[in-house]
């Protein structure tokens, strides 16, 4: 292995499974990307050195996207240089994260071999802080900006989760707060499925024990009031506004047949 | 001394034997992971060992050989000497766990579980060439290769920006 590619999970200091762990053990360098205030000193308890990407990343006005670029060629240019290396990231490493997909492919074209490791995300601190199950009612998930763009079609009977609520209509990078006429395009395009007293929950999981879980309840047309709390690490939780009825009722009464499970199985 | 190569062998040969005759019985068809067998190819498939490994080895070569010439295979080149052409593999995926008990004689007792699966067979190429293998991707990975370590960074940017998408 020459890159390990992680998540530390939404608190490292709580979330950094034994795997990653592990793992992390077996690298020269980790060039993370997180700002949490205990991060740095974890990672050097486990790797020799740990080197933040954020700030070089993100630059105010840029894009995004060349600060993912940037990431990618600082991880592959260390694994070139000294690896095996390991690039760290808060959460898991493939939920609402760009530059390991890039990594991937640029150790395809430069003959490294990457390994990727699971981790506690965003997506997992909600369905335990919101008492969410998917298997209730299924679930619906989508980035803003990309709901917006190609127009995305929403099912008021199923729970709905809307990522990064604080980066809508933008690619460039910014820590300036959002206005409330930022949300009107976003709020109209969810009225048109969703009532606008409709409460919504406004989450951002804690990214330390001593930070507390925002979980905020507010009406679907009182969201641009609130435009200034709605940072990038935000997520905007719909529950569903009604619950589908069962259509199919010859199926329904054959779940607990046991004639119909005789004839579904064999063995 | 046990030469190595013959336990190798052996222990190939013991653990087909077994992985095959168990898969039979749960189901024919798939017993040589889904290559067709007339009756006295399962016959001998069934003896195990040597035997065995024969009608996989001459099934393989009906299957994956013919199937490969069908394909189109190479031109004949009736002016050249024989050359060496490139097949395509069937991998088998074989793993033998083996497991020791010592007894109060001191005896001990060597046991093997295993389990073969087949990995399936790759005719034709791929329909999308894979970004790592586009021209212009190999061109910018040579270039980071050839670039002096501490100076990578632009070429890497470069093929960053030419992976994006």
């Amino acid at each position: 292995m020459d890159i390990l590619i992680a998540g530390l999970g939404i608190s490292p200091s709580e979330h950094l499974t034994a795997e990653t762990e592990r793992c992390l053990r077996q690298c020269r360098e980790v060039l993370y990307l997180d700002t949490g205030p205990v991060t740095k000193a974890l990672l050097e308890r486990l790797v020799p050195v740990a080197t933040p990407l954020y700030a070089q990343a993100y630059v105010p006005g840029r894009p995004r996207l060349s600060g993912y670029h940037l990431m990618a060629a600082r991880v592959v240019e260390a694994a070139l240089d000294r690896g095996p290396v390991a690039f760290a990231v808060q959460g898991h490493p493939l939920v609402y994260v760009h530059a390991p997909v890039l990594i991937r492919r640029m150790a395809q074209a430069l003959g490294l071999e990457v390994r990727l490791l699971p981790a506690i995300s965003s997506l997992d601190t909600l369905f335990a802080e919101l008492w969410l199950d998917p298997a209730s009612e299924g679930l619906q998930v989508y980035e803003a900006t990309d709901l917006l763009l190609r127009r995305r079609p929403l099912q008021p009977d199923v729970p709905a989760l809307i990522w990064q609520v604080g980066n809508l209509e933008t690619r460039l990078h910014t820590t300036r707060r959002s206005r409330p006429e930022r949300l009107r395009r976003f709020v109209d395009h969810l009225a048109q499925w969703y009532p606008l007293d409709h409460k919504v929950t406004v989450y951002f999981s804690s990214p330390h024990p001593l930070v507390q879980t925002l979980a905020e309840v507010v009406a679907l047309g009182e969201l641009a009031s609130i435009a200034g709390a709605l940072h990038p690490g935000v997520t905007l939780y719909l529950p569903p506004v009604q619950r589908r009825p069962v259509v199919d009722v010859a199926l329904l009464a054959q779940l607990d047949d046991p004639a119909h499970l005789e004839r579904i199985t064999q063995g | 001394m046990t030469d190595p190569d013959s336990l190798q062998r052996f222990l190939i040969a013991t653990a087909l034997d077994a992985e095959l005759r168990q898969r039979f019985e749960v189901d024919p068809a798939a017993v040589a992971g889904g290559l067709s067998l007339d009756a006295a190819d399962l016959e001998d498939l069934l003896a195990g060992g040597e035997r065995a490994l024969g009608v996989l080895g001459r099934a393989v070569e009906a299957e994956v050989g013919g199937a490969w010439r069908a394909a189109g295979g190479p031109a004949p080149d009736r002016g050249a000497g024989p050359v060496l052409l490139e097949l395509p593999e069937v991998r088998y995926e074989l793993v033998i766990r083996p497991h020791a008990v010592q007894h109060p004689s001191g005896q001990i007792h060597l046991s093997f579980s295993t389990s073969v699966r087949p990995l399936g067979v790759a005719l034709s190429a791929p329909t999308v060439q894979p970004p790592a293998e586009r021209p212009e991707v190999l061109a910018a990975a040579a270039a980071v290769h050839a670039a002096d370590p501490g100076a990578r960074t632009d070429r890497l940017l470069d093929l960053a920006e030419l992976l994006e998408g």
